[in-house]
Parts: C-alpha cells; structure tokens; sequence
C-alpha cells in the first residue's frame, strides 16, 4: 500500500478583486453605508482534486495565471483553500520564493541566519550547515558583506543554498531550478536531484519543460484553476506541446445552465465521464485508468459506476478495477491498442433542488 | 494557549527578527547604538529648556520627572507605531512562508524593549547626576516595565491588525499619538487638571504608567494598591482585547496585504 503524501480534495481559492480598492477607512464606509461592498470574485484554483504518493515526483505545468503557484501555495500552508480540503502527511519543506526575507543591510552571514530561521531550521542547524552553505552558495570571502553589494546571480545563490539544506518528506518547488550561470545550474539541478533521490515526494512548478520532462514522473496540467490532464509525464507533456490531436479527442460536457457547462476533453489519464462509450487508445503500459471527478458536492453516497470493455484485439486479459469511493478505474490491455469503454452510472439530482440534470453530450469522433 | 507552544517553536525567528531591527536601525550611522541612549536624552533636553521655565520651579526634579516621562511614552509609541506597520511591511514574507503572524507586531515590540532598556540606562545617567536617592522601591520598575510592554502589545496587535485592513491607520494614528501625548502629564503636572476632569483624566492607561513611574523614582513610595490594579489592569485587559481582535481578523490577512 503506497503512502499517501498529500492529499488535495475539490481545493478551491478564490481571491477578491475589489471592485474600486477600498483600502482607506473613508471609502470603506461610505461604501459599506452605500451598501456597495461588492467584490469580484476570481477563482485562481477550481476544484482541484489529486492525490501525490510517497517518492513521487510531480511536476505542474500550465500558463501564467493558470493557478500553479496558488495551488502551491495552498499546500504549503501560507493559503488556506476558500473550499475543499489539503492534507499533508509528513514534513514538508516550501520552497516557493528564494530569499524570502533577505535584509539588504545586513550581511551574507546574518543573512543565512535570518533566512534560515525563517525557513524553520534551528539555530543548530544553520551553525551546523553554515559552512556548506556558503561553500555551495561559492561566496566564501563575501560572507561579511552586505547583501545590497552582490549581484542578483549572487543572492539567489546563497538563498538556494540555504533553502536546500534540509531533507524533508514534502518538497514543494516553485520555479526555482534556474538559478545563476550554467554552472550554478547544473550544480543545483544536482543537489535537486540528490534530495529526490532519498524517497521524497516533490511537487514542482516549472516552465522548463525539458526539466519537468526529465525530472518528474508525473505531471498535472493546469488552465484557469482546472486539472486538464493527470497522467505520466511524457503524455501530458506532450499534450501540453500539442503533440496529441486533440481535435480528434472525444469531449464531453457536463451541466446544464450556461455558467455550469464544462467540456473537458478526454485524455487517456483524465477524467471520465459519467456516461457513455469512449474509444481510448491505451498508452505505452497498456494501462488505461481514468478517475471521475463529480461536478456535484451533494451525492447520497449510493452512486454506483460500473464499466464494460470492448477490445479490438481481445487476446489480452483486462483487468478492471472501480473503486468506489473514488470513481477510478484502471484497465489493462495491450500496449497501443484501441479500447472501447462503456460507461453507466446511476447519478442522479434529487429533485427540486435545482433543475440542474447530469447530462453528458458526447461528440462524435468519427465525425459523422 | 497554541499561540504559546508555537512561539516556543518560533523562538529563534523572533530572536532573529529583533537581532535584524536592532542591527539595521543604526546601520550606517556613525555614533550607532549610542543613539538609543542619546536619543530620549536630547529629547529631555529640548523639553527642558523649552518647559522649565513654565513648571521647573513648581515640579521638583524636573529633569528627571520629565525624562521618566519621555521614556515611558517614547517606548509606548515607538513599540505601537512600529507594530502598526508590522505585518503591512512584511507581506512579502506572509505571502510566501508560512509564519504565524503574531509575530510580526510581536519582534517589534520586542525591538522596542531594547531601545527601552538604552534609555533606561540614560534615566539612570541623569537620576545620578541629578542625586536623585535611590530607593529600593527601583526593584519594582521591572514590575512595571511588564504592565507597560503587555499593554504596549496589546495596542500593537490591535493596530496591526486594522492596518492591514485600513491603510489610513498609519496616519490617523500619528495625530492619535500627538494627542495622547499631550494627555499625558509628561512636561506638566497632573496637579494642574482641573479636580472636575481629573476623574477622567486619571483613567489614561499611559498617565497611569507615567505616575506609577514617578511614585517609585521620586517619591520613593510604593505604589497604592490601585495604581497597581489600574496599571495591570490595563496590561492584561488591552493584551487579551488585541490577542482576539488579531486572531478574528487575521485569517483574512493574507488576501489583503
């Protein structure tokens, strides 16, 4: 039984926007006796639902603005979700900003105190680490200078060599791996994969594809707050490239009033629609799993999925695995083959409570 | 009571936050530390010469009487005014590690204890030179430095709280402090309040601190029992009001800063 590290359940973040800023007393009331205390809202992370095992290492892709680092973020504690649940299981180590807390003033060694303490390691620690800190950070005969006297290439040197001194179970990396020159990059990229190595579940942020390729074995897509794709790193990189076709992709929709609708295409790793017959062709493994992540938060606990296979080629065994609780499924079949999978479900709104229906419209792929 | 054990936790931070204040402050500056005492001196002594001609001859001590006061407002609005701005001035950490934020207005504070005990020492220059006695009754201004930071805190927490809400805090509360301080018996004598005010002239928390002060040093006395009340009374009452305004308003912190 694998270890479940972090566990991210329907997380939701919704930030205000004020419509105007009422950041003056003034304003506040005026506004607040006008009855006009209106904010926009701006959901920057939509119901983001993934469980990260133990030794994993999962990289977050997606556009600026698409939620990676609010979800990072939420994790790391500094946010907490407007709706939905985090759970963390272990000690967890953030490494969202390098030198958060770096004072100009003060000098490269005060500096590693600081930034260390703020971090969460003791004074022990740091005076234990110091001198490999500022061996790795290469600024030896800089150590009593100020920081406002070095180079930018400088101070996130000693701020990621400070930031990885320790060895945590969680390591939640956001965009920090290009740091300095060539050779500064390299020698990180080393020690990042020197504090994987030991069984550490990561979880990364990073626009270098090459590295999220390189260094991660699963990828979670992100657009607008939404998982697009979960899978293994290769497939969902390449889709994010535009290596799959997605036009020949069957979609779906789920909903029913205009704001409700979502059409999510259909990946190989991706959620399942609830009803329906899909043609999935079965990755490198063979493997075939989907999870089904409900649109509606008030089930009775009675919905029930139930799956059938069609197979072109049936030589192979498939394997069939519905837990319930979670909606997932997992078929095994042969590698690159086309696999038909029915679905049925029993989910139904009670009446009456809205007039939304779980219905699911799926486009034709043949094109017909 | 969690606050607690995690400040235990947060111990070497805070230690590092008030080691960074009190190494920056005077960072650059060619007399440094020497500031911290010289500052509330120099303060005494323009208020000297400026006052001296007005009440030095009705107050006896005057220097000291009104270094006591310096000190003790020059501590309250120097702990409060840098609290104000404590958590405002440290989004950039809030947004990115996860750092109980009480202790932000709480570091600075405690970086203001330290300018007090400078200028404690400076008291302590001028009650020499002045040949003020010393009494045992000294022993109890540890006593009420405590009532004063627990008080000073608790304001601190409160305006940085609604700081972070309203930024126009920071100026408001800059004419709020001037007026305080002119309600304060600080260059004056309370003697001078007309006896029909003084029954609410008297419930100012920073007279009540100055005047407990006072009682020690010059008059060499022991506090009554209701200056004792007055003066913990506030400490206890103002820390538990800004520990839960903090706490209700701090959940929302970190969208606003």
């Amino acid at each position: 039984m694998e270890q479940v590290m972090i566990e991210i359940n329907n997380a939701t973040m919704d930030f205000r926007r004020e419509s105007g800023g009422s950041n003056s007393l003034k304003e506040f009331v005026v506004r607040l006796l006008k009855g006009k205390l209106q904010y926009d809202r701006f959901r920057a992370v939509d119901g983001v639902t993934a469980q990260i095992k133990k030794g994993e290492v999962c990289g977050i892709i997606g556009r600026n603005g698409a939620g990676k680092s609010t979800l990072l973020k939420m994790i790391a504690g500094v946010l907490s979700p407007t709706d939905g649940s985090i759970r963390i299981h272990g000690k967890i180590a953030p490494m969202l900003e390098l030198g958060a807390g770096f004072d100009q003033e003060l000098t490269a060694k005060e500096n590693i105190y600081l930034n260390g303490a703020i971090l969460g390691y003791s004074r022990d620690f740091i005076r234990e680490r110091f001198d490999q800190i500022v061996d790795f950070a290469e600024l030896r005969e800089f150590v009593d200078q100020p920081v406002r006297t070095f180079s930018s290439g400088m101070m996130m040197r000693l701020a990621f060599s400070i930031a990885t001194q320790v060895d945590p179970e969680i390591l939640i990396v956001d965009e920090i791996l290009s740091v300095g020159d060539s050779h500064f990059r390299q020698k990180s990229e080393g020690r990042m994969r020197q504090m994987m190595s030991g069984g550490t579940t990561v979880l990364m942020v990073s626009h270098v594809l090459g590295q999220i390729r390189s260094m991660c074995d699963r990828v979670i897509w992100l657009d607008h707050g939404k998982v697009v794709m979960d899978g293994d790193a290769k497939t969902v990189c390449d889709a994010y490239e535009g290596l799959i076709d997605f036009d020949n992709a069957p979609k779906f929709e789920i909903g029913h009033h205009m704001d409700d609708i979502q059409r999510i295409l259909m990946y190989p790793d991706n959620w399942l629609p609830p009803e329906g017959s899909y043609k999935i062709k079965t990755g490198p493994m063979g493997l075939v799993s989907g999870n089904l992540r409900c649109p509606f938060d008030d089930l009775t606990g009675k919905e029930k999925i139930s799956i059938s296979l069609d197979c072109n080629e049936d030589e192979e065994p498939i394997v069939i695995r519905v837990t319930e609780e979670h909606l997932s499924f997992e078929v095994k079949g042969k590698p690159d083959t086309v696999v038909t999978v029915h679905i049925k479900s029993n989910f139904h709104r009670s009446p009456g409570k809205d007039e939304r229906k779980l219905s699911v419209v799926l486009e034709d792929t043949d094109g017909n | 009571m969690n606050a607690i054990r995690t400040l235990n936790r947060y111990r070497f931070l805070l230690g590092q936050l008030v080691a960074r204040d009190f190494k920056t402050r005077y960072k650059r500056s060619v007399l440094g530390v020497l500031w911290s005492m010289l500052n509330p001196l120099l303060t005494m002594g323009v208020q000297y010469l400026v006052f001296s001609h007005f009440f030095g001859s009705s107050i006896e001590n005057y220097a000291v009487y009104l270094l006591i006061g310096t000190v003790t407002f020059n501590f309250f609005s120097e702990a409060t005014q840098s609290a104000l701005t404590a958590v405002t001035g440290s989004a950039s950490l809030i947004t990115k590690v996860y750092i109980p934020t009480y202790v932000f207005p709480l570091s600075k504070v405690l970086s203001s204890c330290i300018n007090l005990g400078f200028s404690t020492l400076a008291l302590y220059v001028i009650i020499l030179i002045q040949r003020v006695p010393l009494n045992w009754f000294h022993l109890l201004i540890p006593v009420l430095y405590v009532a004063l930071i627990l008080f000073s805190l608790g304001i601190g927490m409160i305006l940085s709280a609604l700081m972070v809400y309203f930024r126009d805090m920071q100026f408001l509360y800059g004419v709020v402090i001037t007026l305080w301080m002119y309600l304060t018996p600080l260059f004056y004598s309370a003697d001078m309040i007309p006896e029909s005010l003084f029954g609410i002239y008297r419930l100012n928390p920073m007279y009540q601190y100055v005047t407990f002060f006072r009682t020690l040093v010059l008059e060499g006395a022991c506090p009554t029992p209701e200056q004792f009340l007055f003066c913990f009374g506030y400490a206890l009452g103002f820390m538990l009001i800004g520990a839960l305004v903090f706490r209700a308003m701090k959940k929302k912190f970190i969208l606003y800063v």
